[in-house]
């Protein structure tokens, strides 16, 4: 299980903000940098880096780093 | 580089992935790909991309069947005609990445087919062919015997024990025609394989390689060698062996030479000669006025034997240079981007521009952009040079690129190109012409190139150095040996 730190470094570089940026609480259309394209890249890159796999249906529902870190938690 | 991708799936997230690295114009909304190049929109045309990739899924909504690809890519290449047209193998790249290729979750949240996996090899791709327009292209195939080009070990079962392969030679012939140069690389005893070449079994024959390597040393040293011999460099080389350990050593000892895994039976060579054909070998635009390269190749050799006994001076007078310096005009775009993205020897800044590039300085009143064509008694180089320079305010210029293939290097052309270059700029008014020249591993050629043209040093920074030249205050550079003709 990855830190929440490891996380969030690891969703900046693909977001291409400064790490400090990312936050739990960061969400999609907060910042111009995550847009509906990038949502699908992030949850895609966060799904192999840590190892788990959002179902189809909550791809577009999960909307923060926080929520997306729950499944990186449980691993599924 | 600037690239254009036309897909009948969403390729927002292969834009994304590609944009670090390229500038990337997708269609708004997706999927009327065909409508897109049937009658592209003014954007894409103001756009000028180098490259235009089509990413069909063979399983999407509209993929190009019954003659509407065919249909697409012409009409591209008159909308286009200074632009590459790349239709990707989706197929093969889906094939050679395996059922990770795609994400069955992706069709319904992202329009798309492809996995993370998949649109890296997708993106993979892209940067192959667009590396090959900057100076990535591979000039030859350097190819191992044993296993290879036949079944069998020469040494060990005998001319009789081995079978060639002939739809694998035949293979390597056509690209051998298409300007492909031959090097022979194998481990064996030098006079043991004399006897293959006059095997009517064997489609090769000893003269379609330009160059054998044949001995017990290291392959990445024959290699190197080879590479020295040709006036090419070791990246530009695809190596082609049947033995895992060898292609091991040389991904190790010779990092961008291409070394693609070989099949491991012979019902895989069809795959991989298309693999070899599609990735390192595609048919460019660009590469349209290069078909005589193989003649060419023939004209030198005859070269050299005139130039036996006499010296450097004499040689040159022999060739009977003809040389001709023209604004370059549409139809040598292709070709001056061709030259800017091989040439690394004789290349003053190796700017690597694309066709769109040089055709937009070409038809911009503040450039001069020159195309040099050469003739000797031997046979017609093409063209075999550029030359480009910025007019500034305040009667002055700046040459910004000054590119000629290593084919016609040592023919003093270049004081040519130069005298005709400043008659040009004088002629519009410039008074005082600067330049730049920027060290490379490769460009030692042109190390003293404005010096010897009379510039004066006007400082060295880390690998650049910058010159001037009064263009009122003296004589043209150097007598040239062969004198330019007029303009056409």
């Amino acid at each position: 299980m990855p830190t929440e730190r490891e996380f969030l470094d690891f969703a900046a570089g693909i977001l291409g903000i400064p790490p400090p940026e990312a936050a739990m609480s960061l969400s999609c259309g907060s910042i111009p940098q995550w847009d509906s394209v990038m949502h699908i890249r992030l949850v895609l890159e966060l799904e192999e880096h840590f190892g788990f796999q959002v179902p189809v249906g909550e791809i577009a529902e999960v909307k923060t780093l926080g929520g997306l870190y729950g499944y990186a938690r449980t691993g599924k | 580089m600037k690239i254009a991708v036309l897909s009948n799936a969403s390729a927002g997230v292969l834009a994304g992935m590609l944009r670090p690295r390229h500038e990337v114009w997708i269609p708004p909304g997706w999927g009327a790909w065909a409508e897109t190049a049937a009658s592209p929109p003014r954007e894409m045309l103001a756009f000028a991309p180098a490259a235009i990739f089509l990413a069909l899924d063979p399983a999407g909504r509209n993929p190009g069947a019954g003659g509407v690809l065919e249909r697409a890519v012409a009409s591209l290449e008159s909308a286009f005609p200074y632009s590459e047209i790349f239709v990707l193998d989706m197929p093969a790249l889906a094939s050679e990445t395996g059922p990770s290729f795609f994400d069955p979750r992706m069709a319904a949240v992202a329009g798309m087919p492809w996995s993370l996996a998949g649109l890296r090899a997708i993106a993979a791709e892209i940067d192959r062919f667009a590396g090959m327009l900057q100076g990535g292209v591979k000039k030859a195939v350097a190819v191992d015997f044993d296993g290879t080009l036949w079944d069998g070990v020469l040494a060990e079962d005998g001319l009789d024990g081995i079978s060639p392969r002939p739809g694998f030679q035949k293979f390597l012939l056509s690209l051998k025609e298409r300007g492909v140069i031959l090097v022979a690389l194998s481990k064996n005893t030098p006079s043991a394989v004399e006897c293959v070449w006059s095997d009517p079994r064997m489609v090769l024959r000893k003269e379609d390689f330009s160059c054998l390597r044949i001995g017990w040393s290291e392959k990445a040293d024959n290699l190197a060698a080879a590479a020295r011999d040709l006036n090419i460099s070791p990246s530009a080389f695809v190596f082609v062996d049947d033995s895992p350990a060898e292609r091991e050593r040389m991904k190790a000892l010779s990092p961008g030479t291409a070394v693609p895994d070989f099949p491991v039976s012979p019902d895989g060579l069809p795959g991989f000669e298309r693999m070899l054909s599609r990735r390192y070998f595609p048919r460019l635009r660009t590469a349209a006025s290069s078909s005589g390269r193989a003649a060419s190749y023939a004209a030198e050799a005859a070269r050299r034997r005139a130039a036996e006994g006499l010296d450097p001076a004499e040689y040159l007078r022999s060739l009977d240079m003809r040389i001709d310096i023209a604004p370059a005009r549409p139809s040598d775009v292709m070709r001056l981007a061709e030259l800017s993205a091989r040439c690394s020897q004789f290349n003053v800044l190796t700017s690597r521009r694309t066709a769109p590039e040089i055709a937009a300085l070409a038809a911009d009143p503040r450039h001069v952009v020159l195309a040099v064509r050469a003739a000797d008694r031997f046979g017609d180089y093409g063209t075999v040079a550029f030359a480009i320079a910025r007019i500034d305010p305040g009667a002055r210029a700046e040459i910004v690129d000054f590119v000629m293939s290593c084919r016609a290097m040592n023919r003093r052309i270049e004081f040519s190109v130069e005298e005709a270059l400043e008659k040009e700029l004088s002629a519009r008014g410039v008074e005082t012409l600067f330049a730049r020249r920027d060290s490379t591993p490769k460009n030692a050629p042109v190390e003293n190139l404005f010096a010897e043209f009379g510039f004066e040093t006007v400082r060295v920074s880390g690998p650049s150095a910058f010159y001037r030249r009064r263009l009122a205050a003296g004589p043209s550079p150097a007598a040239p040996c062969p004198s330019a003709s007029p303009a056409r």
